[in-house]
């Protein structure tokens, strides 16, 4: 509980931010690309949801999170290592590598989605207003665009795609960290080695699971 | 009781324990002495498992640890206690919490219960007033403090204190000694108590194991060492300081 909190909350203003942004880049991007008559004004909001739910909330996302609780989680479980933390689990009778490390597992698998609903959301949503504000796309035709062909199978797509990424996050990094050996120096080493494999890892699962369900 | 025969340990290339064999004195404190890297916490650690020796036994009661299942080493876990030698108190939790901790693992204490013997273990090294910090707001002697209290708080039968007085100022590691002693005699604990402190071998040394590269190189007590100049690498770790290589000077020793 206590995991999801500080994981899944803590998250929020900084998801908030980036999706807030991104959003309305997007749709100013998409409005001045798209300068022709022939094309309905309604397909910027329909791409601003496209390029939220496929793959910003869940790629993108992912890949800030790994740096930011990825390698806060790398750190954490790294200095109990090296503190001997761990070895008083031991002596404890604790099964520690279950112990610290699932709680975290679950907490982030958890929290992923709820996270990439919420970017969505966010995302979508200052579209919206930026193409209001700006006169670049009207309220009714984002809507309409919003709405359009919209498909369960390409939300379960992107949940699907949050719950691996969820597992990465939180189980790379432990494993970096249950690891090391050393001092304070090897711990900021480990920390940085969990985020280059977990976001490699991320973008291929993500490539991999695209092609699986999306060809 | 605790004996160890015939202890090997390396890691990689490096052979750190050589051939220890060794047997504490149950209900006494007994003091593992040597120089830094000699081996001592590795001994430790090879004693409560959490080092695996090359070969060699450790037995609890004529039961061989190294051999036994994750269970079954829990079972004798029950009755350990360790104070690490940075402490290693658990950064997220309170003082109280950490006292708690070994508790929850091992009794079946009601909460209320818990709390209870843990401000009790607290009141014992005298932190009562520290309930509700974090590890990060003690000083280096309370850590200590609170670490011995949190591995005497599931009454062990067996407790270690890695360097207990390290990095602690002379009153203060005098005033942790006797808390120490007082608590063996009390618990009637069997306590190993790993030190370079040559006031502790002198105020609780009945029983010393000196530690030299790796492989035990005497034993007796603190008295016999005073009488017994003639072991070389004992005399120049107990001799070290430069003002006690004056005053043996000066007495002829
Ligand atoms: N986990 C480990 N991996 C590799 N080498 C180790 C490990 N733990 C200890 N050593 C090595 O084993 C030797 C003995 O270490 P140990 O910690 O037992 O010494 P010590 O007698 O406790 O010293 P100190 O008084 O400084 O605590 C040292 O040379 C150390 O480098
Ligand atoms: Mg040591």
């Amino acid at each position: 509980m206590r995991e999801m909190y500080v994981m899944g909350l803590g998250s929020l203003p900084l998801v908030s931010v980036i999706s807030f942004f991104v959003g309305a880049v997007i749709v100013i991007q998409t409005a001045t690309n798209i300068d022709s008559a022939f094309i309905p004004k309604y397909l910027i909001g329909f791409t601003a949801k496209q390029s939220m739910v496929l793959e910003f909330s869940t790629t993108v996302i992912g890949l800030i999170l790994v740096g930011k609780v990825g390698s806060a989680i790398a750190t954490e479980i790294g200095t109990m290592r090296i503190t001997e933390q761990i070895d008083a689990l031991e002596i404890m009778g604790v099964n520690s590598a279950s112990f610290l490390i699932l709680p975290k597992v679950l907490a982030l698998v958890i929290m992923n989605p709820i996270l990439m609903i919420y970017s969505d959301f966010v995302g979508i949503l200052s579209g919206m207003f930026v193409g209001e504000l700006t006169g670049l796309c009207p309220l009714n035709d984002y809507i309409i665009g919003a709405r359009y062909y919209f498909k369960l199978y390409e939300v379960l797509y992107a949940t699907i795609k949050a719950l691996a990424f969820g597992f990465i996050i939180a189980s790379v990094p432990s494993y970096y960290g249950y690891y090391v050996k050393g001092g304070a120096v090897e711990v900021g080493a480990a920390s940085t080695r969990a985020v280059v494999s977990s976001s490699i890892m991320l973008l291929i699962l993500n490539y991999v699971i695209t092609q699986l369900m999306l060809l | 009781m605790i004996t160890l025969k015939n202890i090997y340990k390396s890691f990689g290339e490096r052979e750190v324990l050589k051939d220890i064999s060794l047997k504490f004195t149950p209900g006494e404190i007994n003091l593992l002495i040597g120089a830094s890297g000699s081996g001592k916490t590795t001994i430790a650690k090879c004693i409560v498992g959490l080092h695996a020796p090359d070969s060699g036994e450790i037995l609890f009661d004529d039961q061989n640890f190294v051999q036994m299942t994750f269970d079954q080493k829990r079972k004798i876990r029950q009755d350990i206690g360790f104070l690490f030698q940075g402490s290693a108190l658990f950064d997220s939790m309170t003082v109280l919490e950490n006292v708690m901790f070994p508790m929850q693992m091992f009794s079946d204490y009601s909460k209320v219960e818990m709390k209870d013997r843990a401000s009790e273990y607290l009141e014992k090294v005298e932190l009562s007033h520290a309930h509700d910090l974090f590890p990060s707001e003690l000083s280096g002697g309370m850590m200590k403090r609170v670490g011995i209290a949190r591995a005497i708080s599931s009454e062990p039968k067996y407790l270690f204190c890695d360097e207990p007085n390290s990095g602690l100022d002379p009153q203060t590691s005098v005033i942790i000694d006797e808390l120490i002693s007082k608590l063996t005699s009390e618990l009637k604990t069997t306590t190993i108590i790993i030190t370079h402190d040559m006031n502790s071998v002198m105020s609780i040394g009945q029983n010393v194991f000196f530690i030299y590269k790796g492989e035990l190189n005497w034993q007796g007590s603190n008295k016999e060492i005073l009488n017994n100049p003639s072991n070389k690498e004992l005399s120049d770790f107990v001799y070290a300081s430069s003002f006690l290589k004056e005053v043996r000077k000066k007495i002829n020793l």
